[in-house]
């Protein structure tokens, strides 16, 4: 491994002028050092090899006028609020103007409505009906079986979810969680690390289960919460 | 023209100054996120999105800095959301096969053979943790010191070199158990003879 160490230092030129001249001399000198040295070298160079592809030129000249549309239709979708806002502020007050001018729904001289002789007379004959009831059924009800459309309940509020996922390291109650770079790692790992038992408890405290969590997550939700536990600073 | 006269003029109201330096660095950007990512389509939205900020935010950038660590800044920080995002999206949805991981298109690649090249430098460098493969894209493919590194991800240089050597150690194994190390042994044979 100190073999290794010196030849990655050597190659970073991290070791200065004397470490690199004393490196190299004991290249000369050390077979072993100088076969760990080349297998190295040669892994590396094949590694360099798979980066060096050839691109499709078509993508890359695609890339500016795609953003450019994007850019356009960003710049619509900010423009058509401000229209609808704009017109429907002309809008309202011009047709509550018209209305109050015409006023469609007074009719000045109403015309009473009058039946004709035969229809007084028919409306005369005609015996009320007291309608009751039944007392037996005519049919036996016919079953139906009702089917729910699957709807996306909110089994819990949005400060809920979050308070679950923030504080679920304590619901492992191991110390084998690898400690990350960032907040999001150190949650992430720990609800990796949930063992079945803790899920368990979970599930139990919460009333719910990981899938419920995972269908009532939408795209924005994980995006928010990504964002929440690794927030962009540019 | 340097970056900081397209810079001013873009500011100016010069849009095809914006497109120059989209042209740019478009590949960097898109290299970059591709290599932290692992697929074309991550990387595509990626390169995009760095354009939409750098379109945006360009006013506020000082030129203190240069224009390529601010620009790389952008394009870790969205690139570790989206590994991120991506992470927390494969956690909860156990048996969702249309995760971007899966698919295996690589629309940037020629042909299929710098696709399948593609694939199998994919394959490796996700193999290395997120730390380790960071540092060690921007070392190793950016070309980046490690103060510059430092400036895009807060972190410290020790640590950086750390996570290098140990990238390039993991990175070196995973390329002899690929290719096997019979040619090695064969020159250093040669070597010895001769």
């Amino acid at each position: 491994m100190e073999k290794k160490k010196r030849i990655f230092e050597y190659l970073d030129a991290r070791q200065g002028n004397t470490g690199t001249d004393a490196f190299e001399a004991d290249l000369k000198n050390d077979d072993a050092l100088y076969g760990e040295f080349l297998a190295v070298k040669n892994s590396l160079a094949k590694f360099d090899a798979l980066a060096e592809v050839e691109p499709d030129n078509g993508y890359f000249e695609s890339v500016v006028p795609r953003f450019r549309e994007k850019l356009e239709a960003k710049r619509s979708r900010a423009f058509a609020p401000l229209f609808w806002k704009l017109g429907g502020a002309v809008a309202v007050p011009a047709l509550a103007v018209t209305l109050f001018i015409t006023q469609p729904w007074t009719v000045e001289n109403p015309v009473p409505v009058v039946n004709s002789p035969v229809t007084e007379t028919i409306i005369a004959k005609v015996e009320p009906k007291t309608v009751t009831e039944p007392t037996t059924a005519v049919t036996a009800p016919v079953a139906r079986v009702a089917k729910a459309v699957p709807v996306r309940q909110q089994l819990f509020i949005d400060s809920d979810k979050e308070e679950l996922l923030l504080n679920s390291e304590d619901l492992t109650g191991d110390g084998t969680l690898i400690s990350s770079h960032n907040k999001f790692e150190t949650v992430y790992s720990s609800l990796l690390g949930l063992d079945k038992a803790t899920l368990a408890d979970a599930v139990d405290k919460y009333g719910f289960s990981n899938e419920e969590i995972a269908q009532n997550l939408s795209d924005e939700d994980i995006q928010k919460l990504s964002e929440t536990l690794t927030p962009v600073s540019n | 023209m340097n970056d900081d006269e397209l810079v001013k003029r873009f500011l100016d109201g010069e849009e095809s100054a914006f497109n120059q330096l989209a042209r740019k660095y478009q590949q960097k950007i898109y290299w970059h996120a591709r290599r932290l990512t692992g697929n074309h389509f991550d990387a595509d939205d990626i390169l995009q999105e760095v354009l939409m900020v750098m379109y945006n935010k360009l006013k506020d950038y000082k030129f203190e800095s240069s224009l390529y660590t601010w620009i790389f800044k952008i394009t870790y920080t969205r690139s570790l959301n989206l590994i991120n995002k991506n992470k927390l999206k494969k956690f909860f949805s156990i048996g969702d096969e249309d995760t971007p991981e899966i698919r295996g298109d690589d629309d940037v690649a020629r042909d299929v053979e710098n696709r399948e090249k593609l694939r199998l430098l994919d394959k490796i460098l996700k193999e290395l943790p997120v730390k380790q493969r960071e540092v060690f894209v921007m070392r190793h493919f950016d070309e980046l010191s490690y103060e510059e590194i430092a400036e895009i991800t807060g972190k410290s240089t020790g640590g950086l070199k750390a996570n290098y050597f140990h990238a390039l150690n993991k990175v070196t194994s995973l390329m002899e158990r690929e290719y096997g190390k019979k040619e090695t042994d064969l020159r250093i044979l040669g070597r010895q003879a001769g």
